[in-house]
């Protein structure tokens, strides 16, 4: 259940590097029991922006606040309930995966049963007792989620959860991190895998050169534009006016199919708007565009650039 | 605190590395008495002469002589090791990124610092201690093997010395460490933390040397650094140690105007607290990115 306060508050993040603005002055909010993707084209700021909120990286300026610990002042107060893996898995690889996993425990102060639930949540025990630098990509992924979720952390960072996981463990990993939402965590996802996006979170912000570029729910995000058929007979001059005249529809343009409106609106306005302008349309349909090609066009990037 | 510092105990106590340098270290210093025996009783046998240096390094071979130059031996593997163990295990946490895991869970980060040091502080004394233990067994071996075994000699005074030779030694070898950890702290890498200072240490050897020998006002400078004060600490222990800290046969003893040892001790600790605390003030503020 998605909650009104939000578990984590960015405000006017930035962080610079010299002149080069690597984060530039982002705001967001993500709320327990819901699934918040940051997307964005490579360098565009993501991973300083998580790197940022688990403490790693000290904003230039601007205010992080961690289920209502602001995190400069209340640092451990506000690290405590946050969890995260971020570019990779970072554990001892002379240490097995239960003794990494034991040794965070001990710092936590959480009972050793802890470690077997995070070991079987993430399907390692059987290759609890291997050092972990003889794990395989997959598998230190996976051992780097367990230590995430070892606290039982009430927001998740994760950034590319499934970079490495073979097709059980991307299967696995997508049907956990809804899961966690549904036990009321907030979760923050990076991945360059758009449809995971698309399926996993329930909001997205959109990044380019450390700006937020687009925010909003996933269904606005993919279904804001809306293709409007009107026949017979098209007027489409009074159409246009009628449109444009509506609250929220940010371009109208006549296209093959009809006439094309951009923007978050919803169809049932826009019809209305049509009929008291006397004009009925036979179709309001939603053009249900692909993330990739709402990612593409705002970001104006080549797939290529895509993470 | 506590688990922290368990923590970072079990950390060193787990790495092979570890093993491995305590291991070369012990081997070293078995392998320096060994040859140094066989190599001056050949000597000796054979009449081949050696003068007073001679006899001084065989005395210093037998027990009762023996811990000033196990100390002075201990001090030269000890520092080398001490760099690579101080280092790598400082430096390791920026390359394996655990750094990153490490202050997640303890969000205050000189808590995160101050246990590791104190558990590598730990280490090297248990393995200075473990190399003094080899190289007495060593030299027990020695001194029975030639027929000189005789433990009359260790009375309170005897231990008393030995034990304040030891606090010496830590001393002595403490600056130089800590400029490991803050090398390796601010390089992010074992690497920066064992070669700067294992750098420093051989360097500033040569160049303070040179600047004895320029005389003046150039002269008093190397005693403010760390080689210097080491040396004047060394020359405590007495013995072989002691005359050799003094500049042995070389044009430069008698040159060197060695620090008081007082002072000299007081200096390296003051090195080590700057080094210290500039490692921690960096590690506070320092930005923690992935390291790929």
């Amino acid at each position: 259940m998605v909650t009104a306060s939000p578990a984590l508050h960015v405000e006017a993040l930035a962080k610079h590097y010299g002149a080069l603005a690597a984060v530039d002055g982002i705001t967001f909010d993500v709320r327990a029991g819901e699934v918040f993707g940051l997307l964005g084209p490579n360098g565009c700021g993501k991973s300083t922006t998580l790197n940022m909120v688990l403490g790693l990286v000290r904003p230039t300026s601007g205010r992080l606040t961690i289920n209502g610990h602001p995190l400069a002042a209340e640092r451990q107060a506000a690290l405590a309930s946050i969890g995260g893996l971020v570019e990779g898995a970072a554990l001892y690889p002379y240490l097995s995966g239960r003794e990494n996993l034991a040794l965070l425990a001990r710092l936590r102060g959480l009972p050793a049963g802890r470690v077997e639930e995070a070991l079987a949540q993430v399907e390692m025990t059987y290759a609890a007792e291997r050092s972990f630098g003889d794990y395989s990509q997959g598998m230190k992924q996976r051992l780097g989620v367990a230590a995430a979720l070892l606290h039982r952390p009430t927001i998740v960072v994760l950034d590319e959860p499934t970079s490495g996981l073979d097709p059980a463990g991307t299967r696995d990993m997508r049907a956990l991190i809804p899961a966690l939402a549904r036990e009321g965590r907030a979760v923050v996802l990076t991945s360059h895998l758009l449809n995971e996006v698309e399926q996993t979170c329930d909001r997205l912000a959109i990044m380019q050169r450390g700006r937020i570029i687009a925010e909003g729910p996933v269904e606005t995000l993919l279904g804001g534009t809306v293709t409007l058929v009107v026949v017979p007979p098209p007027d489409t001059e009074t159409a246009l006016a009628a449109l444009r005249a509506v609250p929220g529809a940010l371009r109208v343009t006549p296209s093959e199919a009809g006439l094309r409106v951009e923007g978050t609106v919803d169809g049932a306005i826009l019809n209305h708007a049509l009929v008291d302008a006397g004009i009925y349309a036979s179709t309001i349909q939603p053009d249900t565009r692909s993330l990739e090609s709402v990612f593409l066009d705002l970001t104006g990037g080549a797939a290529g650039t895509m993470q | 605190m506590r688990a922290l510092i368990a923590t970072e105990w079990l950390k060193i106590v787990r790495r092979r590395l570890n093993h491995v340098t305590l291991g070369i270290m012990c081997g070293l210093l078995v392998l320096m008495y060994v040859l140094l025996w066989l190599a001056t009783g050949f000597v000796e046998d054979a009449g081949l002469g050696g003068g007073e240096m001679l006899g001084d390094i065989r005395s210093a071979l037998f027990l009762e002589e023996t811990v000033p130059f196990a100390l002075m031996l201990l001090y030269a593997f000890g520092l080398l090791a001490g760099l690579v163990v101080v280092g790598a295990n400082t430096g390791a946490e920026y390359t394996w990124n655990t750094v990153r895991t490490m202050t997640g869970v303890e969000a205050r980060r000189w808590r995160f610092l101050a246990a590791k040091l104190l558990a590598l502080a730990t280490a090297i004394i248990v393995g200075l201690l473990v190399g003094l233990i080899v190289v007495l067994v060593t030299s027990a071996v020695i001194t029975l093997v030639d027929g000189q075994m005789d433990l009359a000699f260790v009375d309170a005074d005897y231990l008393e010395h030995s034990a304040a030779s030891f606090g010496r030694l830590l001393i002595q070898l403490v600056a130089y460490l800590s400029l490991s950890v803050l090398c390796a702290t601010i390089g992010r890498s074992p690497t920066a933390g064992i070669a700067l200072a294992v750098g420093v240490a051989f360097l500033e050897g040569i160049v303070s040397g040179m600047m004895t020998l320029a005389g003046g006002w150039v002269a008093e400078i190397p005693q403010y650094g760390l080689d210097q004060n080491a040396d004047s600490l060394s020359m405590q222990a007495g013995g072989l140690f002691g005359r050799l800290a003094a500049g042995g046969d070389s044009p430069f003893a008698g040159v060197i105007d060695q620090p008081d040892p007082i002072r000299a001790g007081v200096t390296l600790l003051i090195w080590a607290a700057v080094f210290l605390g500039a490692a921690f003030w960096w590690f506070q503020r320092q930005d923690l990115e992935y390291q790929g």
